[in-house]
């Protein structure tokens, strides 16, 4: 009796343990995404999986990041109808990181030279050999498109104040349903050692567009934004001092999955379970983006003293429209 | 003692340069509108664009290049606006050929291609009235 009791209280010990693993082991999902450009010769397509770590862990070791490279067939088709009419594989390239936070101690991408049409269909395919895992999407690149406005570089200025905000006009493009306004800001920095041209691209607004009427779209760009946004972008350099260049007006259009993708991410619905993807097995984007610029601007005296001694742009250190640097 | 530290304390303060430009507490007490027509008699009116549509304090500023707004023109529109406190002003506006060649010139545009005439001319702002003026051309 005395030791059915001890057995009893041994089970009932056991039996009391709610604790619940939270992490399961299964199969990892891939991660793709893709933003087919025309007006690159070289593609590139992101491929990593996902993974999964206890609080606190970090991943050090990139092969929880990436496929085993001997395992992927990654490519991409030119479609005509339901027939591919060209096969272009792409090869692993191990890349430099860019500044923020990523897991791992590199980046492999998957790069082809491969010339990309307008208002085409494109197919993605990858194939992990190892899972036996066929992960596809499909796309339209977008159509050509023109910027009007700002025009004529060659005798026009941009000016930024606050009454007069500079106008993008430019013709709509098939298969677009976003686009971003900004400005490629080309400047020198000189410091004891010499002087750099150096260029920042400025992205100011973001348009999610579709079949609007019209034989182009008109917005304007907020001056104080740019010059903020100018503010926060670049460092601030005691030791050197900036000169302004030039300025290009730039249009940037993005397929539909791009904005819906984009559209959702800036929603943020808490409700929302899972991320927008249009990847078949797989999670990511498949998209076009297609650029038109305006190259070669000059700004106005006003805009460059604004730079100089502006509220946003006086810790850079640029010279005014005389070329000096009061307090220099 | 205390009378001398309120004095000295605020003229140790470092210089704060602020942008006129984008100085949100700008009063605005009239508008200019300006009706900017592109005509020509020897030139085709789709070869002409706007290039600059200026405001100055004086004729000599205007001259000199020293503005006191300006416009970011364009071949779409032929209205634009100013914002400006009473009192008179001077405005330049500004066009230029673009075809190629001689025609410019034979035009009579100064040059060739991108040649530019200038126009000028004296406007009253007056507190909460519009002034409206018509650049025309040589």
């Amino acid at each position: 009796m005395r030791n059915l009791g001890l057995i009893a209280m041994i089970l009932l010990l056991f039996g009391c343990d709610t604790e619940v693993d939270l992490i399961y082991e299964a199969d990892a999902i891939p991660i793709v995404y893709c933003l087919l450009d025309p007006g690159e010769e070289i593609q590139t397509i992101r491929l990593s999986k996902s993974f999964i770590t206890e609080q606190g862990e970090t991943i050090s070791d990139s092969t929880e990041l990436y496929y085993y490279q001997d395992d992927v067939r990654l490519a991409i088709e030119k479609m005509e109808g339901d027939k591919a009419v060209q096969h272009t594989e792409f090869a692993p390239v191990t890349i430099n990181k860019e500044s923020g936070f990523f897991p791992g101690q590199y980046h492999i991408v998957y790069q082809s030279r491969m010339e990309i049409a307008t208002n085409t269909v494109y197919r993605l395919v990858i194939y992990l050999e190892k899972e036996d895992k066929l992960i596809y999407a499909f796309t339209t690149t977008p159509g050509d498109f023109t910027i009007i406005d700002p025009s004529h570089p060659e005798v026009r200025a941009l000016h930024f104040s606050v009454d007069h905000n500079p106008v993008f006009h430019w013709t709509p493009s098939e298969n677009v349903h976003i686009y971003q306004l900004g400005f490629q800001f080309n400047y020198y920095e000189t410091d004891s050692t010499g002087s750099l041209l150096k260029s920042l691209l400025v992205p100011l607004k973001t348009i999610v567009l579709q079949n609007n009427p019209g034989w182009f779209y008109s917005f304007d760009i907020n001056s104080t934004k740019f010059y903020a946004s100018l503010g926060s972008l670049l460092d601030a350099k005691p030791e050197v001092l900036r000169s302004f260049q030039s300025i290009d007006a730039i249009v940037i259009a993005g397929g539909e999955e791009l904005a819906v993708h984009f559209q959702l991410e800036k929603e943020g619905d808490p409700f929302r379970m899972l991320d927008y993807s249009n990847i078949q097995n797989g999670i990511g984007v498949f998209s076009g983006i297609g650029y038109s610029y305006s190259r070669g601007f000059r700004i106005t005296d006003q805009s460059i003293d604004s730079l100089a001694y502006g509220r946003f742009t006086h810790e850079l250190n640029f010279l005014d429209r005389y070329g000096n640097r009061k307090g220099k | 003692m205390f009378l001398v530290c309120l004095v000295v304390l605020p003229a140790c303060e470092p210089e704060i340069i602020t942008d006129p430009e984008i100085d949100d507490t700008q009063v605005i007490q009239g508008i200019l509108h300006v009706d900017f027509q592109i005509k020509h008699i020897w030139i085709p009116t789709d070869r002409i664009i706007r290039v600059g549509l200026h405001v100055a304090v004086d004729a000599q500023s205007l001259y000199r290049g020293i503005y006191l707004q300006s416009a970011n023109v364009t071949d779409t529109k032929k209205l634009y606006v100013f914002h400006l406190p009473p009192g008179t002003y001077y405005y330049e506006a500004i066009i230029a050929c673009l075809c190629e060649g001689d025609s410019c010139s034979a035009g009579g545009f100064p040059g060739n291609q991108f040649g530019k005439k200038h126009t000028m001319g004296k406007f009253e702002i007056v507190k909460d009235e519009s002034t409206l003026v018509k650049p025309t051309f040589q």
